[in-house]
């Protein structure tokens, strides 16, 4: 979405028309797709009706990276229809959240089309996957040739390692194995949870859950992991391998994996694990629909209240937000600090249009 | 002429420097009261209080008070300093709950128990009892503002005198607060009013959710919210937000008053609710609003149950959303029923006057002034 | 076996490993013996020894296993280093400690020896090991000479499934995996003696020969170090025992 009067000389040329903020509440509803870069934009967007909603998430500054704001972003992600980046590292971050990731670097002509198709896919109602799939085969193959070219390095087999999980393959441990000996080759010792414990979602993904139980208990060595791997062990006991399965993807933020694996179990503890990778990723959408169905079982009656008071949030119904959250607050008075987390919401809204209208 | 010593953790306005100030809170009020009754007794009233802003002495209305610094250590260690420092004759006017070095046969107050929240620890809910017990044992006499507190000791502690906690609730001047002599139904508008400070034991949230939907059911209704915010929390800026662009903005009133102010509050308003959560005694808040004839909403909380008898002369409910907007609902519905509770709640005023107060506490001090 | 079971604090085995050529008139049989006081079991492989090496391992009790290569894989270091690496797991151990035939752990360090291993907090100890040098009494300290001011990784915890790797080189393989360093480690300051320089002036003359044939250009170590081998008045710091 592009509004403002700060047009450029050239958006004519590209087809490109600003709009202004009070223009766009005059635009007519489910006409146009939106592009939004900010999750501050969220409410504006929400005017139009968009038939689909496009977030850009893009890398930013290290001192904007406080849990507040990495939340917003994160909501932003969870609320759009698509999902771009050119930020290879936010991409594969988002892979292992969300179902709908597209790559968009500045430099590779294909993602053009893949683009185009995958928009077209959306508006028909159509998933995703096969776009995403490709994008990670051109990925894997793009590594591979590197690999091929210099030889074994840490990040490239790294990153062909993640991108053969994701497309499912079992070469993934193999490039896992050449990256974490390189790590060890070059004195990079302290990786047992960021390189050696991959195995054990890769593990969990062939279906060996003991084996993956085993790796990741070779990892866990502070007293939570610890007890992870002893509620772990009573899944592979009782066997409740889809519990297993998800929670060993969760412990390696597979996210994505974890969701879909509990989505098709039937175990009667499913959902309340499901609740457990919804929050953390910020598909609090889905969290809230889960809890309005098994709320017998969830303990946190505040936590309802919370999801609805951002989801209001987000929309712009800033009163029905403070609600909400008075609600939570009501049952325990220390949530009161997502009041803060309201107050921050307006102050970045009115910089970030600020800056929009006065650029 | 022969001291009594009164400690307490505030009188004055320590906390921010204003020590020839009296500090606008319902105990300061309660200890002011008891001094002129100490005077009238031909005694002279020594107050030792803590102070945030250091050591001081001062004279206030004929009263001394003695301020004792508790930056530096913990305030129960400085309580117990002004308990050594303190003469013979003491009554001790705060901190019931914690483990204090007593003088042998002096004098306590219950202002109300504040350990009363449900989601408090049973650890520290057994402490208390401990510190209580303490406190029984070491005391001549306790005097509770409520019947809770005497249950309490009852139930909880053991003491051989009967009388050692003696039931005295607080009082209301009936001739200040009266009701408006105006006829209210006149007016188009429908005033509630929150008479008390925006904090969480006051129950200011469950008020704020029940004033939403009061506000968005009854196009009439206004609400006020008669009391001072504690500057810098979270809780303020919960309120402040909240208000800042209600939907209903123009019907909300946010005002904190002096206490010669708060009278035309209560005779502007229709209806008055003390959605209390916990730590509550025999408030003022509550006898001022039935002294002035309104008909009240009142949590089923600690002293509260001594004043309200639900459906005679107010409603009592539970301190949860729902109930005190269904049972304001009420009462914005039924001018009937708010006519008849609030003459009744005038009639209960009147059992808790001033002047009964005053003659119980004479009676005390003056039973103690002869003690050995 | 159960996961849980993982790091186990107590009741581990501790296993002896180490690889040997021609030793039988060294210090070999002081090793062992001392070896046989405070381990459960010794692995050894002999690297095609000539002398009477073997008939001096085959003699001690706790020898549970020896490998005899008839040609030497002396070149092939990566090679060996598997090797007795796989034959020592075979014995399902608890914990390996990685000794040459030529290092004595100090009285100090084999009483701690248990307490060491029956943990489960971390895999791998950390010992300083000292150069003797000319004898018995005295350790070398200078620039070239201070291996004993930073740790020495000789003790570590089997875990089955664990990603072993060494690298595939012919000389300077590490005597132990390397992935070990990703595990957590425990830096004791207990304390071994290497008596591998405690040798006459004529033996030290002939192993600085043997270094500079094998690396000439000082590809694998330092040629300033090879040289200092033949100082004539190296800074010796007497050894003093601990309690």
């Amino acid at each position: 979405m592009f509004f403002g009067a700060d047009g450029k000389p050239d958006d004519d040329a590209n087809g490109i028309r600003p709009v202004s903020l009070l223009d766009l509440a005059r635009l007519n509803r489910g006409e146009y797709g939106a592009v939004v870069t900010s999750p501050y934009l969220l409410p504006c967007v929400r005017l139009i009706q968009p038939r689909i909603v496009i977030a850009i998430a893009e890398r930013r500054d290290e001192a904007d990276s406080s849990e507040t704001l990495r939340k917003f972003h994160g909501l932003m992600a969870a609320q759009a229809d698509l999902i771009a980046t050119s930020s290879e590292k936010i991409y594969l971050e988002m892979c292992f959240r969300y179902d709908h990731v597209l790559y968009m670097p500045n430099d590779i002509e294909e993602s053009g089309t893949v683009w185009t198709e995958a928009i077209s896919a959306k508006l028909r109602g159509e998933s995703t996957d096969v776009w995403m799939h490709r994008q990670w085969e051109a990925q894997a193959a793009f590594y591979r040739n590197w690999h091929e070219r210099i030889g074994d390095h840490e990040t490239i087999c790294y990153l062909l390692a993640s991108y053969q999980y994701l497309l499912g393959r079992s070469s993934a441990k193999s490039y896992l194995s050449l990256s974490f000996e390189q790590m060890m080759i070059k004195e990079f010792t302290d990786c047992l949870r960021t390189h050696y414990r991959f195995f054990s979602a890769m593990d969990a993904k062939e279906g060996d859950l003991e084996a993956a139980v085993r790796v990741y208990a070779i990892t866990a060595l502070t007293d939570e992991e610890r007890s992870r791997v002893r509620v772990l062990q009573a899944y592979l006991d009782q066997g409740r391998t889809d519990l297993a399965k998800a929670e060993l993807f969760r412990l390696n933020d597979d996210y994505r994996n974890a969701i879909g694996t509990l989505l098709r179990s039937d175990d009667p503890e499913a959902g309340s694990h499901l609740l457990r990778c919804y929050l953390p990723v910020y598909r609090y959408q889905e969290a809230l629909q889960l809890l309005e169905r098994i709320r017998k079982q969830t303990p946190e009656r505040y936590l309802a209240d919370l999801l609805r008071g951002t989801l209001d949030m987000l929309s712009g119904k800033r009163h029905e937000a403070i609600h909400a959250f008075l609600r939570a607050a009501a049952k325990d008075w220390l949530l009161l600090g997502h009041m803060a987390e309201l107050e921050r919401w307006e102050l970045e809204t009115e910089f970030a249009l600020g800056r929009h209208r006065h650029a | 002429m022969r001291e009594i010593g009164i400690l307490t953790h505030s009188f004055t306005d320590a906390y921010n420097g204003n020590t020839d100030k009296i500090y606008g809170g319902g105990l300061e009020r309660y200890l002011y009261d008891l001094s002129g009754v100490v005077k009238e007794l031909g005694c002279r009233p020594v107050i030792h209080q803590l102070s945030a802003s250091g050591s001081f002495r001062t004279e206030l209305e004929g009263i001394r008070v003695i301020g004792y610094d508790c930056k530096q250590t913990n305030l129960v260690e400085a309580f117990n300093r002004m308990s050594a420092e303190a003469g013979d004759k003491i009554v001790y006017s705060s901190f019931i709950w914690e483990p204090i070095d007593y003088k042998q046969g002096s004098i306590g107050i219950c202002h109300g128990i504040n350990w009363d929240h449900p989601g408090f620890s049973p650890e520290h809910k057994s402490n208390v009892a401990r510190n209580v017990q303490n406190a029984l044992s070491r005391l001549k006499r306790i005097v509770s503002v409520d019947s809770h507190f005497v249950t309490f000791c009852r139930a909880v502690c053991s003491f051989d005198d009967p009388e050692r906690v003696v039931l005295l609730p607080n009082a209301v001047d009936t001739e200040e607060y009266v009701p408006a002599d105006k006829e209210k139904s006149e007016r188009d508008c429908l005033r509630i009013l929150y008479p008390r400070r925006i904090s969480i034991e006051r129950g200011i949230v469950p008020m704020m959710l029940a004033a939403d939907r009061l506000l968005a059911s009854y196009p009439h209704v206004a609400i006020e919210f008669a009391g001072e915010v504690i500057e810098d929390s979270l809780l303020t800026k919960a309120f402040r937000l909240w208000l800042g662009a209600h939907p209903h903005r123009n019907r909300i009133r946010h005002q904190a008053y002096t206490f010669a102010q708060m009278k035309t509050a209560y005779q502007r308003a229709d209806i008055a609710v003390i959605p209390t959560i916990f730590s509550e005694g025999t408030s003022f808040s509550c006898l001022e609003a039935l002294s002035c004839g309104l008909p009240v909403v009142s949590a089923n909380v600690g002293g509260l149950n001594d004043l309200i008898i639900d459906g005679f002369n107010g409603l009592l409910v539970s301190p949860t959303e729902d109930k005190i907007y269904e049972a304001i609902s009420s009462l914005v519905e039924n001018e009937q029923l708010r006519r008849s509770l609030g003459r009744e709640a005038r009639a209960t005023a009147r059992a808790f006057d001033k002047a009964i107060w005053k003659r119980k506490w004479r009676t005390i001090i003056a039973d103690f002034m002869e003690s050995p | 076996m159960r996961n849980e079971t993982v790091r186990k604090a107590r009741g581990n085995r501790l296993t002896a490993m180490l690889q040997v050529r021609n030793e039988a008139d060294k210090h070999l049989e002081a090793v062992l013996q001392d070896l046989t006081d405070f381990v459960d079991e010794i692995v050894i492989v002999d690297d095609a020894s000539t002398d009477g090496t073997v008939k001096l391992c085959r003699s001690f009790a706790k020898v549970s296993k020896l490998i005899e290569l008839k040609q030497s894989s002396f070149h092939r270091e990566w090679e060996l280093r598997l090797l007795l690496w796989n034959a020592a797991c075979e014995t399902k151990p608890g914990w390996l400690l990685s000794v040459d035939a030529d290092e004595f752990y100090e009285d100090k360090a084999k009483a701690w020896m248990r307490t060491l291993i029956d943990q489960d907090e971390y895999d791998w100890v950390g010992f300083r090991f000292f150069d003797f040098w000319g004898g018995t009494t005295h350790y070398r300290e200078d620039r070239l000479w201070q291996i004993h001011r930073r740790h020495t990784r000789s003790l570590v915890r089997y875990i089955p499934g664990y990603y072993y790797f060494f690298p595939r080189m012919d000389h300077h393989v590490p005597r132990l995996p390397l992935t070990y360093a990703a595990l957590p480690g425990f830096l004791s300051e207990l304390r071994v003696k290497h008596y591998g320089w405690a040798v006459s002036q004529e033996e030290l003359y002939r192993k600085y020969l043997r270094y500079m044939e094998r690396d000439p250009n000082g590809e694998w170590g330092s040629l300033e170090q090879y040289r200092s081998i033949l100082d004539e008045n190296p800074n010796l710091v007497p050894w003093k025992e601990e309690a």
